[in-house]
């Protein structure tokens, strides 16, 4: 039997595809929808699972910690993002309007948190922010400000966090500015100019129109890695003090791997899919609004 | 020519099956590096040099992945036979029938269990059965600062001390302002091995004895949780929520500016590496009536369920872990592990005994003989324990009082106690 050139063709593709979505279905589907079913279990791992119907869900809603976590998370999420998008495109702008001498030295230094482990950056950060012996509250009190209990106090801790956070991905959505920036016609600036606009009518008129995709892109992507935040909360907090930085990452983690409570790890990894979802689709929604195309 | 080739062939294909039949692959499951598993390696190639029918396979995690490791590993029927189980967990894998009971193993094997230091094998047991012998053994020791006791004119205290000698020593050592401030007592609020020993000296517990009540929020409770909250705000304790890890701690004292503190045999060696820390180790002051009020706490080596190699599983655990037997005098020599044994030789090997502290056997001793107390340990302990922490630290952050904070989890705890 001999094959069409398309059959063929079609054959070969899928091949080059096979291992790519074999690995799909066994590390991401398959994981995913036995997540599901175990949400729906009672498991510690040892015993064979127990249906559980929506009790998890149930108990989810209901638990207090889930609350605290949330709220937690969405504040990180909502700041961090706000303040990172904020700072990263101004030092964007600032980089492209300037065009120094030497703004390759300042796009690599920016960028360097963003490459190194978030452990290590962490790690050093705790140092950084001791209350006591830290050398960020050492050059506060050089210059007459009194220290500050970053990562001690409740109400200081995450705020702390969000900065670190802030200081880690400003180098990435920098590039990604620099790149939109550069699209942006140097005509459209020149008109701009010769009507008489001031700086902010430019960058709110021409700019910021079309770097909008760039922008919602950030967004999103932002969005989603910072409700997944985990490794600095750990490593920085560890979720203290007195809970005001524990994330919904670490609930599951907590639940699920020290506590053995699978099946309620697995309701709130469900729920925050959801939260993730249901944020990125009115992101996406609303884009259409502003979001220059 | 052909068939006699193909004859020697056979005979050799025979004797390698021979051969491979009679020795038998057993699994042993610890964390540690999995690069570089270090002693647990010569412990295994010493057994092996003396038992060549039996294999050992290690199975190393690193620690924080370690137990759920080992419980994917027995759900997928790929258990190992011989698993270090950290006494935290140790109550959750018995209710889940994880561990094979050996009372009868050490009977007949003649085990001398009255070698170990006796706090440390109560957590390998259960209902008067044994479950695994024990691995790690040490109490919380209380650290004093020999520098910061001689500058302030202080006589060291002595093993009987009480909480009211503890308490007349603070204000001694609390002194100066920011960078420069010193304070009598650095307490960590990051487990509940850290707060315990001050409700075990008025008498109050975690729980009720049949640990099926949270006892926390009593009256007792409350008022000593406020006491250490007070002791904070007047500066004679550290801030605990400056030390969100051990290494905190150590940096502290080691740079003199807390007086005393608790810490486990693994602080010691750490803080023995720290040129000109001198140091000496007590039991946490009780009070007279409750002396018994410094953390005992042992982790297990035990056997698996239902392991198929039984045999030669046990053969292992006590080449590993049976006093006497070559396991205890190779991880001393690594210093891996504190004895599980009352012998000064052993811990000779441990702790250099040239440097501070050099009291830490005779110290162990007398925790073991008068002053160690168990952890209330059962299943759902580290659930429990998350719920904890947070609470106190809002205590000792002055956000609430603590019958307040105690009452706020109590039901919650209440249902984790009580659930089937």
């Amino acid at each position: 039997m001999t094959l069409s050139a398309s059959t063929k063709e079609a054959i070969a593709g899928y091949a080059f595809i096979l291992p790519v979505f074999a690995g799909f279905l066994v590390f991401l589907a398959f994981p995913v929808i036995a997540s599901f079913f175990i949400s729906l279990s009672e498991w510690n791992m040892l015993n064979e699972p127990g249906f559980a119907g929506v009790a998890n869900y149930i108990q989810l809603f209901r638990d207090p910690f889930f609350w605290t976590c949330l709220s937690n998370t969405a504040y990180f999420s909502f700041f961090s993002v706000l303040v990172g998008i904020f700072l990263s495109l101004y030092l964007a702008n600032l980089i492209q309007e300037t065009k120094l001498k030497g703004s390759s030295f300042f796009k690599s230094a920016l960028f360097l948190p963003v490459i190194l482990s978030s452990v290590a950056v962490a790690l050093v950060w705790q140092w950084l922010l001791d209350s006591q012996t830290g050398m960020v509250n050492h050059l506060l009190n050089a210059v007459g400000i009194p220290s500050v209990p970053w990562i001690t106090s409740p109400a200081m801790a995450l705020n702390s966090v969000v900065m670190v956070a802030v200081w880690r991905q400003i180098g990435y959505n920098m590039v990604i500015f620099l790149a939109a920036l550069a699209n942006v016609p140097d005509e459209l600036y020149e008109a701009s100019s010769l009507d008489g606009a001031s700086r902010f009518q430019t960058f709110w008129n021409v700019t910021w129109p079309l770097i909008s995709p760039a922008t919602f892109f950030i967004a999103v992507t932002s969005v989603i890695n910072s409700f997944q935040v985990f490794d600095l909360t750990t490593i920085l907090t560890n979720g203290g003090p007195a809970n005001s930085t524990n994330t919904l990452i670490m609930m599951i983690y907590q639940n699920g791997f020290q506590f053995f409570k699978m099946g309620y790890a697995s309701a709130i990894a469900y729920v925050l899919f959801g939260i993730i979802l249901v944020i990125t689709a009115v992101q996406t929604l609303v884009s259409k609004k502003w979001v220059h195309s | 020519m052909v068939k006699r080739i193909g004859l020697v062939l056979l005979l050799l294909v025979g004797i390698g099956f021979g051969l491979s039949a009679e020795v038998t692959t057993i699994k042993y499951a610890f964390w540690g590096n999995p690069d570089a598993i270090g002693v647990e390696k010569d412990i295994i190639d010493a057994f092996e040099a003396t038992h060549p029918d039996i294999k050992v396979t290690p199975v190393a995690v690193a620690y924080n992945d370690y137990h759920s490791k080992i419980l994917i590993l027995m759900a997928g029927g790929q258990a190992p036979d011989v698993m270090r189980i950290d006494s935290y967990f140790f109550q959750d894998f018995l209710k889940a029938g994880a561990l094979k009971d050996i009372s009868s193993l050490i009977k007949s094997s003649k085990v001398d269990l009255t070698k170990y230091y006796q706090s440390g094998l109560q957590d390998s047991v259960k209902d008067g059965k044994y479950y695994g012998l024990p691995w790690g053994v040490a109490p919380l020791y209380m650290f004093l600062n020999t520098k910061m006791f001689a500058d302030a004119g202080v006589p060291l205290p002595k093993p009987d001390w009480t909480w009211n000698d503890f308490v007349a020593l603070l204000p001694k050592f609390s002194k100066g302002e920011a960078e420069t401030k010193t304070y009598g007592m650095g307490m960590a609020v990051t487990d509940l091995s850290g707060i315990l020993p001050y409700m075990w000296g008025v008498g109050e517990d975690l729980f009720d004895n049949g640990r099926t009540k949270f006892t926390l929020n009593t009256p007792g409770a409350s008022k000593k949780l406020d006491e250490l909250s007070g002791y904070i705000k007047k500066g004679y304790f550290a801030d605990p929520s400056i030390f969100t890890n051990a290494d905190i701690l150590t940096r502290y004292f080691a740079q003199n500016r807390i007086a005393m503190r608790t810490g486990a045999a693994s602080d010691i060696l750490s803080s023995q590496k720290i040129e000109g820390l001198d140091f000496v180790v007590m039991p946490f002051p009780g009070t007279a009536k409750f002396p018994r009020a410094t953390v005992s706490k042992a982790n297990t080596v035990g056997l698996y369920a239902k392991t198929k190699n039984e045999k030669a599983a046990w053969e292992f655990l006590q080449f590993l872990r049976a006093p006497g037997r070559e396991g205890e005098t190779l991880y001393m020599k690594a210093k891996r592990t504190p004895p599980a044994v009352d012998d000064p030789e052993l811990w000779a090997l441990y702790a250099d005994p040239t440097k501070s502290p050099k009291n830490v056997a005779t110290i162990t001793k007398e925790i073991n003989i008068k002053y160690g107390h168990l952890l209330p340990l059962r299943a759902g302990w580290l659930e429990i324990q998350g719920l904890m922490v947070p609470q106190l630290q809002k205590v000792f952050a002055g956000v609430v009082d603590g019958k307040t904070a105690m009452n706020e989890i109590a039901p919650q705890v209440n249902a984790i106690l009580n659930k089937k």
